[in-house]
């Protein structure tokens, strides 16, 4: 073994990560090489003497100046913006009929005319009569694939955070603070019978809202099931996790393509991400869209 | 009432509240304190850092998307805040940044025996670890950042690897390396460290 040699491998050596016949000519060539011995000797002593460094006490003031200077450099947040005003609860009723007007509106987008009902009920349970109005707290966003599959995206704005609630029939599919813009996929599966959305707020007023079951089932179709959980679960759980919103559009039956589209940022590590875990082929159409195919 | 997870915390700080991003300060601080104090090699510096690492959190959080926890996510800014203040300042800070060591003379002793009246042993360790920040100084800062974040902040060679966007393979050949370097600039004061 030459001396180069020897030093490449001197943290391996130390660390014992190394096959004992390679420790075994280390150990040789030592023997006969006072100057690579005593490098060993001294990286091993170096190693354990930072091991024994003790924590450096932070100046008393180092948290004010922190918080002096967050404060100084980061505007305190804006007035009220007239969404946050309907998250508060004397507007909720009103702001919840919206969803049904604008679910309306975007199905209308979709040529979808004919069997759009959003129902809106208050946590008693009765219809609220929808009332026009700008506020708009809790919005559904449907995406409609190339061939005809449809998914729901949920985007949700709240002053303070407020715990949110997705279900899908009794299933619970999100559960979660909703801050500004915070956007949700619904992650609905085949046999989704009603999406239902439950807001709570402090004063223990709640909103539901729901698309009925008739909508959802034109458009519910198997899914593929990677690891026992489906595609659509396992984005949601990431883009819950990365706080991005996601757009998802299967094409086939069973899905075996799931294409992507996202407002969010680090969409490319985070569809990485994705692939790797369901172990997708990923790769980018020209328009953008990033499509992932099963194997 | 049980204290909120970091995560909680966080989704608190991204609507604005200041008083959870004051209680994810609390809990971080001192951490971010020794990292940026190993990395800068000095006080000055590591508060400096410190204070423009959480300024850059509070107004990135938006882009924390939880795959890594908090704690690696915040060594990940401090890192590059270090090297972003450590470009900006070159040449101002030169001669604190990279302090040449005083390796030889009453320099280091007389300064030891001066703040730190212990018993010897303490004055020793106080001392090897001194001239061991001095000496961890004058890498440069890559090599710097891999034994700090390695030996001081016991990540490990993944956490690394991760964090730097290295293959693992990548990061134990350079930090062995670094350490070589790391020795051979304590060559004068070995006997300190009873290599």
């Amino acid at each position: 073994m030459r001396c180069e040699q020897f030093r490449e491998l001197i943290s391996a050596y130390i660390e014992r990560s190394i096959a004992p016949p390679l420790a075994a000519k280390m150990e040789e060539h030592a023997a006969g090489c006072a100057s690579c011995r005593a490098e060993l000797e001294d990286v091993r002593a170096l190693w354990q003497m930072m091991a024994q460094v003790q924590p450096v006490k932070a100046p008393d003031s180092l948290h004010a100046r922190i918080m002096q200077e967050v404060y100084a450099r980061v505007p305190a947040g804006s007035p009220l913006r007239w969404w946050e005003l309907a998250w508060r609860p004397r507007f909720a009723f009103a702001a919840a009929a919206v969803l049904a007007i604008l679910a309306l509106v975007l199905w209308s987008h979709n040529e979808r005319t004919d069997a759009i009902a959003l129902s809106v009920v208050s946590s008693g349970g009765s219809p609220v009569t929808p009332v026009k109005t700008r506020i708009l707290p809790v919005r559904f966003e449907p995406f409609r694939a190339e061939q005809g599959d449809l998914r729901w995206m949920l985007k949700m704005n709240a002053p303070q955070p407020t715990v949110v609630e997705v279900a899908s029939g009794t299933r619970t599919v999100w559960r979660g603070l909703v801050a500004k813009e915070t956007p949700v996929v619904l992650p609905l599966s085949a046999g989704a019978s009603v999406l239902e959305v439950r807001v709570s707020w402090d004063n223990g007023s709640v909103l539901r809202a729901w698309l009925p079951a008739e909508i959802l089932s034109q458009d519910s179709k198997p899914v593929l099931v990677v690891k026992e959980k489906t595609v659509e679960e396992t984005l949601s759980r990431i883009a819950g996790a990365y706080g991005v919103p996601l757009v998802l559009m299967g094409e086939t039956d069973p899905l075996t393509r799931v294409s992507l589209r996202s407002t969010g940022v680090a969409l490319d590590e985070l569809l990485e991400k994705v692939a790797a875990e369901l172990k997708l082929e990923i790769s980018r159409a020209e328009d953008g869209t990033t499509v992932l195919t099963a194997r | 009432m049980a204290p909120l997870e970091d995560r909680q915390l966080i989704e608190r700080c991204r609507t604005g509240d200041r008083e959870a991003f004051d209680e994810l300060v609390r809990r971080y601080e001192k951490q971010a304190y020794n990292l940026a104090y190993r990395l800068s090699g000095n006080y000055d510096d590591a508060s400096d850092v410190v204070v423009e690492a959480f300024v850059r959190v509070f107004q990135g959080l938006h882009t924390f998307r939880g795959e890594a926890n908090f704690g690696t996510w915040l060594h990940r800014v401090v890192v590059n805040t270090f090297l972003d203040m450590r470009k900006r300042s070159k040449g101002r800070h030169n001669v604190s940044l990279e302090e040449q060591l005083e390796l030889d003379g009453d320099t280091l002793t007389r300064q030891i025996e001066d703040t730190s009246p212990g018993p010897e042993e303490l004055v020793e360790q106080e001392e090897r670890e001194e001239v061991l920040q001095k000496a961890i100084a004058q890498l440069p800062p890559e090599r710097r950042i891999l034994i700090v974040l390695y030996h001081f902040e016991n990540l490990s060679y993944e956490e690394i690897a991760q964090m730097l966007n290295l293959p693992v393979g990548t990061v134990k050949s350079r930090l062995n390396r670094a350490r070589l370097a790391l020795r051979e600039i304590l060559q004068p004061s070995r006997e300190l460290f009873g290599g």
